[in-house]
């Protein structure tokens, strides 16, 4: 256990539930600070005083935490909410960095017994479902509405790299990093026309917030610009 | 000033004004939600619809433009009304062949929905079976959103914005947890008969709590007694614990019968 913060929480999970944890498993993330999963043996009843009990034994706030018993680690695999305010699903990582870099903090190496999800393409194909759902909705049409021009842009540039992120599951490039997405995806799948899209948006987003009409303009072709780039990358969910 | 079901009236009928200047562009205006069920809560709820465009809006950019304007006034119309508002979602014809598996049912119930600008394009409306797969999974990574309120059970004293929060996420349980728990066994019920489904295929679970949940939301913050918050909270989780429970001794059931141990599997189609 090299990191003190999660070696003291795993001491105190200990503490106070002995024998009945099976496995406490740490997984890194490219988005995020990555998670602890503490795994309980299947005979575990009451699994609300389990959760309530590890709450109070102070998780290091930015881990994501899982408290399931044996039988849910399947649950690990499943899709994900995709959730504003990211839209990119916490799971379509965690599997992959898990197995691959992850770290047994304390008992079984359970891992194995964790599948990846069942189908990439199928994560593209929801995560395009979502922003069609979602990203219209509560970012373009709600910026706009508030006037909020370069926040959209700035939103819109992200929503298109995580995109960009999930597309390169689907070629089985797990191993990204946030800043580096563009560029991966580039040498991934050579793509012109999606290059061009990306190339576009930076340069809506070096307009000044002050030229009040730009900004509003811009904010309207980013718009524009995502839903090409929607059509384009709905390619490789197929 | 307080609302009325007639604002809401008025404004929707502000929005389609604003939106019929799409002309042919603009393909139909669909209501669902509380408004199209006539159980509107003046001031709390809000109107929800799906806008259908023509599939060539989305294909020029010129076109495209001008509709995402429209579209701003039209909602800025809405959000001026003073009701609580969100922007309406909006898809192409072709779009609505694919929209959210667990939004589908809004559609299929009479009585959910209506048509309340253009065509009747409500039989377009279906799913994929990836957004399937999706809805059939998303009890269990609600129930992982709703866990960490499990702090909340020990913290010595509740606040009123304690109380506001986890009696919104109540909310939440109360609506989504009956209909995500049938739709992972296949069963797609409407936002409004959800409960009903449930008790039919988990009768063993006990469902007297969603009744106090929703008496819960009626109070005013002056009413709230953090006690009784703390108390409901603690028993809308061992609601959520025990459908858990017996969805995964469904599951369980299930991948005996496949003679399968991946539960992940029996999700997809």
């Amino acid at each position: 256990m090299e990191n003190n913060p999660l070696s003291d929480f795993t001491e105190r999970v200990l503490a106070n539930f002995g024998g009945q944890v099976e496995s406490i498993l740490f997984y890194p993330h490219p988005f995020s600070e990555g998670g602890v999963i503490i795994v309980f043996g299947d005979g575990a009843q009451s699994t609300l005083e389990l959760v309530s009990k590890v709450y109070l034994s102070n998780p290091p706030p930015p881990l994501a935490l899982y408290c399931l018993r044996r039988e849910e680690l399947f649950t690990l695999s499943l899709p994900g909410l995709f959730q504003l305010p990211d839209l990119v699903s916490e799971h379509l990582y965690l599997t992959y960095w898990l197995k691959h870099k992850g770290t047994v903090l304390y008992g079984s190496d359970l891992r194995d017994q964790i599948s990846l999800p069942p189908n990439p393409k199928a994560l593209l194909d929801l995560h395009i479902e979502a922003c069609l759902h979602s990203v219209r909705t509560y970012y373009i049409l709600q910026h706009l509405v508030n006037k909020e021009y370069s926040a959209l842009i700035e939103r819109l540039l992200q929503m298109t790299r995580s995109l960009m992120s999930t597309a390169l599951l689907t070629r089985g490039h797990w191993d990204v990093q946030l800043e580096t997405i563009p560029t991966q995806f580039d040498e991934v799948f050579a793509d012109s026309q999606a290059q061009k899209i990306w190339a576009d948006l930076l340069d809506l987003e070096k307009v000044a917030a002050e030229d009040k009409r730009a900004v509003r303009q811009s904010a309207f072709e980013a718009a524009w610009l995502f839903e090409c780039f929607i059509r384009r990358i709905g390619e490789y969910a197929r | 000033m307080s609302v009325t079901v007639e604002d809401y009236e008025r404004a929707l009928d502000a929005y389609l004004d604003e939106a019929s200047r799409l002309g042919d562009d603009l393909v139909a205006v669909l209501l669902y939600g509380s408004m199209a069920q006539g159980k509107l809560r003046p001031g709390h709820s809000d109107i929800d619809a799906y806008v259908v465009l023509r599939n060539e809006v989305f294909d020029e950019r010129e076109r495209y433009l001008r509709a995402l304007e429209i579209l701003v006034e039209a909602a800025d119309s809405v959000a001026q009304s003073g009701i609580p508002f969100h922007p309406f979602h909006y898809f192409s014809l072709d779009e609505l062949r694919r929209v959210r598996a667990d939004f589908v049912p809004l559609w299929h119930h009479e009585g959910s929905n209506r048509v309340v600008f253009g065509q009747d394009v409500r039989s377009h409306i279906a799913t994929t079976a990836v957004s399937r797969f999706r809805a059939r999974s998303m009890f269990f990574e609600a129930r992982q959103v709703v866990l960490p309120l499990t702090s909340y059970l020990y913290k010595p004293e509740l606040s009123i914005q304690d109380c506001q929060k986890i009696i919104r996420h109540l909310g939440s349980i109360r609506r989504f947890i009956p209909k995500l728990a049938c739709i992972t066994l296949d069963i797609r019920p409407d936002f409004s008969v959800g409960e009903e489904e449930f008790k039919k295929l988990f009768p063993e679970v006990e469902t007297s709590v969603l009744r106090r949940i929703d008496a819960l939301r009626e109070l005013t913050d002056e009413e709230l007694k953090p006690a009784a918050v703390r108390e409901t909270l603690s028993d809308s989780l061992n609601f959520l614990e025990h459908a858990n429970d017996a969805l995964l001794s469904r599951l369980r059931a299930k991948s005996e019968a496949a003679r399968t141990p991946d539960y992940v599997s029996l999700l997809v189609e």
